[in-house]
């Protein structure tokens, strides 16, 4: 019964992975985010083995501190970004959004392909934690590679550091809690920056297209002064 | 304790810097004291530490968090003493480029306690780096080290420098994320852990039994990943934007200081590499060490701007360390006493290279720009700094008496035949292609070519004290070393 109910959130997981390679609309695609930011903060406790009793305080304050923080105050920042640079949409992928539906297929296949091999004790959890996480990996470098705004590349790297942390659940590593908020505290600071970082990019250039950020280059450097 | 101290005090001083907004010369003090005390604090470790031999503190039946071992504190003094000159630089440098307009144009620089906070706490994120014992802990502060220097390459806020951190930001996250996601390989590939083992402790890792096949993966993963922090080839692309558009103590401390601790989380995986994968390891390391050595050589030899020089030339160094260190770590055995020889290496490198970036800044102050064609007659219109950058350029291309001769030498000596010889031959492209620009900005006359400009401003001589101290210091030091080769 438990098994299932990691089953259920693994699911969640890969779907918000799908939605979002799919979808232009730039709020829908935090809001995704954000589904998926929650899934992943919560799933230790679903990890969890309830039959030996209630999971330890450690557990409880990082999982749900996790799951608040990437489901709800970064995409709050993201959002707030969104606002002020004004841009709405994605519109002209490098991607289309039909390709990146296939690939993000494709993806998905070769994960659960490789995961085979990974048959290590500790995976023993649940068998699809591994291929959910090469996924979540693939998807988020997916994002960042394929997509033009500067906000949707932040989002790829959540979704990345998303499927890093699930690897992480799936082999049942312990940081320790020092560690564990370190990590945490990190990604903030970066997605804080980042929006920061959009804002200006906005106000600077009139866009937020990060593919057309190519003013520092080698050769061309004497010819642009 | 005082390892503790050591890093939570130059935060303690960033938070105290940010509250003086309205003080400045209360923020200069205090990024000073900051400077100081970490000085003395990792002084004070070389004398305190338990057994006086500088091994690895952090053991399996106590597996702290903190520790330090002679690399750790090597690493650490060059830290602190980069962090020094640049600090002392700054507060001249400053005030001249906010009367020069910051040298490039356009520009409202950041304020000067928002500055000087990013400062002190980049120090503090790099002694957390270096002290760190635990890998877990490692990537954090290499990620921390990362956040916070991104506003530092920010400091003028032009297009040009957003563009920059943009790259640097999102470049070396990605990256460093790669290197958590072989960090968890690592953890995944030990055999036989049972639970409640401090299985991050690199004291635990180092008794560890590794699978060979996933040891690979992670290996492979934290080397891409920490390489690209670290500058290395195929993943060194952010490296020249954000170093060229940082003002020169920023790029200093970046080029001098925080690649050295990425090098410190690489060196942490290669120690742990078991003994039937080491060969492949081995040339893993030799292939992007060449290929950074390469990569470095072309863009140098046809590049036209001063500053994209220096940061190609840091990517240069770091290939040749990396494969040093596959030589030292990697090999059959018989070359761990090579170790002092990389120490030299980082050494003189670090060093070097701020002394160069300084003088760039400069140069850039008077000139108003970075490209080498405008840049003519340094010899007649800044004479010392003239020297101290045709001085710097020849030691960084490691001619003798220069410190970085020997721990080239010996990587020619002990690496195979292949790697010594494709190392030669791009250290002979990097050299003949430095000297150009060298002989080319240093001589001639101003205004003797197109587009080189005739009457550069004129700079006071606080700018130039630093680099002028720095070199002395380098100098002597490399004569002195000479000297004993000789006699030896």
């Amino acid at each position: 019964m438990i098994t299932n109910s990691i089953e259920i959130i693994l699911a969640i997981i890969l779907l918000t992975d799908i939605v979002l390679v799919a979808s232009s609309r730039l709020f829908h695609c935090i809001k995704i985010t954000a589904l998926q930011g929650i899934a992943v903060g919560l799933l230790p406790l679903f990890i969890w083995n309830w039959a030996n009793g209630s999971p330890s305080l450690q557990l409880w304050i990082t999982s749900l501190v996790n799951a608040g923080i990437k489901g709800m105050l970064l995409p709050f920042l993201l959002s707030k970004a969104m606002r002020q640079s004004a841009i709405k949409r994605e519109l002209e992928p490098l991607v289309g959004y039909a390709a990146s539906v296939f690939i993000m297929l494709i993806v998905i296949v070769a994960a659960f392909y490789f995961s085979k091999f990974m048959n290590a004790p500790a995976t023993d959890i649940c068998r699809f934690t591994t291929p959910t996480a090469l996924s979540t990996i693939g998807a988020g470098l997916f994002m960042i590679i394929a997509r033009r705004k500067a906000i949707t590349q932040a989002l790829g790297f959540l979704m990345f550091e998303n499927g890093i942390s699930v690897f992480g659940n799936g082999i049942g590593i312990e940081y320790g809690f020092i560690i564990e908020l370190g990590i945490l505290l990190d990604v903030l600071v970066l997605v804080f920056i980042m929006g920061i970082t959009v804002f200006n990019i906005n106000r600077e250039f009139s866009h937020i297209d990060s593919d057309r950020l190519n003013q520092l280059g080698d050769y061309d450097h004497s010819k642009q002064k | 304790m005082l390892s503790y101290l050591t890093i939570i005090l130059p935060f303690i001083f960033a938070l105290a810097i940010y509250f003086c907004k309205k003080n400045e010369a209360l923020a200069r003090k205090l990024v000073l004291i900051a400077a100081g005390t970490h000085a003395l604090c990792v002084i004070l470790l070389l004398f305190f530490n338990k057994n006086a031999k500088l091994v690895l503190t952090s053991t399996i039946e106590n597996p702290t968090l903190l520790g330090y071992d002679t690399l750790s504190w090597i690493v650490l003094a060059i830290t602190s003493t980069l962090f020094i000159f640049c600090t002392i630089h700054s507060i001249a440098w400053i005030p001249v480029a906010k009367k020069l307009d910051g040298g490039n144009g356009r520009s409202e620089p950041m304020p000067l306690n928002v500055f000087y906070c990013f400062m002190s706490a980049l120090l503090g994120s790099m002694s957390l780096v270096i002290l760190s014992q635990n890998l877990a802990l490692t990537w954090v502060s290499i990620e921390a080290t990362t956040l916070v220097s991104a506003p530092l390459i920010c400091y003028n806020r032009t297009k040009a420098s957003l563009e920059a951190m943009w790259k640097y930001l999102l470049i070396c996250s990605v990256g460093i994320s790669i290197a958590l996601f072989g960090t968890m390989l690592l953890i995944h590939s030990i055999i036989g852990a049972s639970h409640g083992d401090p299985i991050l402790s690199l004291a635990y890792l180092k008794t560890a039994n590794f699978n060979s096949g996933w040891f690979k993966a992670a290996f492979i993963l934290a080397l891409a990943g920490y390489g690209t922090k670290m500058g290395l080839a195929p993943f060194h692309t952010w490296l020249p934007d954000a170093y060229s558009e940082s003002p020169a103590m920023v790029s200093a401390l970046l080029s001098g200081a925080l690649i050295n601790c990425s090098f410190m989380a690489i060196y942490r995986f290669t120690e742990l590499v078991p003994a039937d994968i080491a060969p492949f390891c081995q040339n893993l390391m030799f292939a992007i060490g060449i290929l950074s050595v390469a990569v470095a050589g072309i863009f140098i030899v046809k590049q036209c701007d001063f500053n994209r020089m220096l940061a190609y030339s840091s990517v240069e160094h770091m290939g040749l360390i990396l494969i040093l260190t596959a030589i030292i770590l990697l090999g059959d055995g018989s070359k761990k006493g090579l170790l002092p020889v990389l120490f030299i290496h980082l050494f003189a490198h670090s060093l070097t290279k701020m002394t160069l970036f300084l003088t760039a800044g400069n140069i850039l102050l008077a000139y108003g720009t970075r490209a080498i064609t405008a840049v003519r007659g340094l010899y007649k219109t800044m004479p010392t700094t003239g020297k101290l950058w045709f001085l710097g350029l020849f030691l960084i291309t490691a001619c003798p008496p220069s410190l970085i001769f020997y721990p080239e030498l010996y990587l020619v000596l002990n690496a195979p035949l292949f790697v010594a010889c494709a190392t030669l031959l791009f250290l002979f492209v990097v050299f003949a292609g430095m000297m150009n620009v060298g002989v080319r900005m240093a001589n001639g006359v101003p205004g003797d070519i197109e587009d080189s400009i005739t009457e550069p401003r004129k700079l006071p001589k606080g700018v130039i004290a630093t680099p002028l101290m720095a070199m002395s210091f380098l100098f002597i030091v490399s004569i002195l070393a000479f000297i004993t080769m000789l006699f030896n």
